[in-house]
């Protein structure tokens, strides 16, 4: 297991490396895709810093609270934005053919589908969540005990991997329906964009189906509350890794059933 | 170890496609109720294959050829029937078998678009973990028999077709695998790449024992390879047997083009009946009007000479152009449910 894991770290170093090589070799997009994105997440995160000014509380959240919840939201989902940027061309692979590539190696279908790209703009926007978050710290009412941060990293992870989880599942809809931009764009565009702040703004019926439909409840909402509005540790603390370990081995289910519909189309 | 290293039995294999309706309204008609036809892409097909052979896998478009590659490696699971290669059944055991073959799909490269050939073939030492002496081995081998040194610093993308095929070939066979899969490695490539492909394949096989399964139009490619060939025709099996035997029954005939644009439709028309009359024999000679002037016809040089039957069009009829070919691969497979391979 180890050895395995250690297997393909290895090739996913050699890939990434050269992947990042190659970007570098052209250096002029390079600059200016990671200025343009910085610019404009400087910028976002400035317009963000106004909104979240003129209104004093949300769902009974305060600023510094909602300022965290956000950071929190950007750091869950920044190893998705970073490294599996592929899936918003699954579907063109899938219909034009080149997906077949992945059936020929002796690897995981999805690890090698997202081995060889590395979106390096994100890494813009991973700073920005990182300077939220680093703000929001010192002003929360919490008290830290030893068993918090750990509790906090475990929970980190869970969001980790039911956002993983569920953009799998989501990116894999290519497989059945082909042409999946919608979809896609639904979800990252749309209902991303609300379930970075607290969940109790939304009505129940939002509330269940970010719970136990599409759990997106878990990428920050759950974990943040727990540690800013509970004072100890309590067992729903971890609900949060669980869930994810959940989600991120559905979203696995559903991508292998989905390569296992693939048939080899536009070869 | 068991001398056959493939074998499949009523391999089969259907689609089912959704038939579109024309249109506007019939692309919102699709939206509610659809329409699906099955394509029998592989029909039951029966085979196997020794180790150490090379097999051709010959047949018109549409034919069922990559389909059944993909059923040999996996990609796909059969509708029926089953197959096993060396040892595992491809679709079931796809991880584990694929470390043991090795895939070219012509005009589909498997390398990384942004990488240097070398960095290619590290990247695929690393993911089969081949031993450093081996991977030496086959890039010398490789290197004598085609100068590969020159491109391993270029990335893939600036290679030229030839130059990437080679070096897809060149990747597929690093890793000692038992057999290689090629699906057309020579569609597209000028004469003396195809013939350095040929030499490759050849030398794989010979020297490494490697078995290769090789799909191509290119009937140069089966007579200088293959000492078998299985032509398959609407996903069914229409001969299975020696090359020289296909040969034999094929090899004299040869296709006459001519460009008899200046003539009538029924003065063409009427060249059949003259030519059954001048030229009696068995099997009689095949003209097909081209619909753009061009007449086809399709002869066996053993019972007619073509000169005389050129000759003989010349002084008759008005012919503007003149291309000689060997037999099409369509022919051949209407020839052959006329028995003539029987
Ligand atoms: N993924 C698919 N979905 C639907 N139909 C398919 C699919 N793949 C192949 N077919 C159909 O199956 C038949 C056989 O196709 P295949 O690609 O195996 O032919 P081929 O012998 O390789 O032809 P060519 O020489 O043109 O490459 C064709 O009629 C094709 O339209
Ligand atoms: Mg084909």
């Amino acid at each position: 297991m180890v050895k395995r894991l250690f297997y393909y770290w290895r090739i996913y170093r050699k890939l990434t490396s050269q992947h990042i090589k190659s970007r570098m070799s052209f250096r002029a997009d390079f600059l200016i895709s990671v200025l343009g994105m910085l610019a404009l997440n400087v910028s976002g995160f400035l317009s963000l810093l106004v909104l979240f000014n003129t209104i004093p509380s949300l769902g009974g959240w305060d600023y510094y609270e909602m300022l965290f919840l956000y950071g929190f939201f950007g750091l869950a989902i920044a190893p998705v934005a970073i490294l599996f940027d592929k899936f918003w061309s699954l579907w063109s692979d899938v219909i034009w053919g080149n997906f077949i590539n992945c059936c020929f190696k002796p690897l995981n279908t999805m690890f090698y589908y997202l081995s060889d790209t590395v979106d390096l703009k994100s890494l813009g926007s991973l700073a920005v969540s990182v300077a939220v978050f680093v703000y929001a710290l010192p002003h929360l009412r919490v008290s830290w005990t030893a068993l918090k941060v750990v509790c906090l990293v475990l929970m980190y992870l869970g969001s980790v991997f039911s956002f993983i989880g569920i953009r799998t599942a989501v990116s894999a809809t290519a497989f059945w329906m082909g042409r999946n931009v919608s979809v896609m764009n639904f979800f990252s565009l749309k209902v991303e964009q609300f379930v970075r702040y607290p969940l109790t703004i939304f009505g129940k019926p939002f509330q269940i189906v970010f719970v136990f439909v599409i759990p997106y409840a878990f990428v920050a909402y759950m974990p943040v509350n727990h540690l800013l509005h509970s004072p100890d540790v309590s067992p729903e603390w971890f609900l949060t890794p669980l869930v994810g370990a959940a989600v991120f081995g559905i979203g696995c289910l559903v991508w292998s059933l989905g390569v296992r519909r693939y048939n080899g189309t536009g070869t | 170890m068991n001398k056959k290293i493939i074998e499949a039995t009523g391999l089969t294999r259907h689609f089912r496609v959704l038939e579109r309706r024309e249109g506007l309204s019939g692309a919102f008609k699709d939206l509610f109720s659809r329409n699906y036809r099955t394509v029998k892409a592989v029909d039951g097909v029966s085979f196997s294959v020794d180790r150490g052979e090379i097999l051709g896998l010959i047949g018109p478009n549409g034919a069922g050829k990559s389909t059944t590659i993909k059923l040999l490696t996996g990609v796909l699971k059969p509708t029926a029937g089953g197959v096993t290669v060396d040892g595992f059944v491809p679709f079931s055991d796809r991880r584990r078998y694929v470390a043991n073959i090795g895939v070219v799909l012509g005009q589909r490269s498997q390398l990384w678009w942004n990488l240097p050939v070398i960095e290619s073939f590290k990247v695929l030492k690393e993911i089969y973990r081949v031993p450093d002496a081996v991977y030496e081995r086959n890039l010398k081998l490789f290197n004598d028999l085609v100068d590969l040194k020159r491109h391993y610093h270029t990335p893939v993308r600036k290679l030229s077709l030839g130059q990437k095929s080679i070096c897809d070939i060149a990747a597929s066979f690093l890793h000692d695998p038992a057999l290689i899969f090629l699906d057309e490695p020579t569609i597209g490539l000028d004469v003396s790449v195809k013939k350095n492909v040929r030499k490759i394949i050849r030398t794989l096989n010979r020297e490494l024992g490697t078995t290769i399964i090789i799909t191509t139009h290119d009937t140069g490619d089966i007579g200088n390879l293959c000492p078998r060939l299985i032509l398959i025709d609407k996903g069914t099996i229409v001969y299975d047997g020696p090359t020289a035997r296909f040969n034999k029954a094929f090899g004299s005939f040869r296709t006459l083009h001519l460009d008899m644009s200046d003539m009538g439709e029924d003065e063409r028309g009427a060249l059949e009946g003259r030519l059954a009359g001048c030229f009696p024999c068995r099997e009689k000679i095949s003209v097909r009007e081209e619909g753009d002037g061009w007449v086809t016809l399709t002869l066996n040089q053993d019972e007619v000479p073509l000169l005389d039957v050129l000759n003989h069009c010349l002084k008759t009829c008005r012919v503007k152009d003149v291309k000689i070919e060997d037999i099409s691969l369509e022919e051949v497979i209407i020839k052959s449910y006329e028995g003539a391979l029987a």
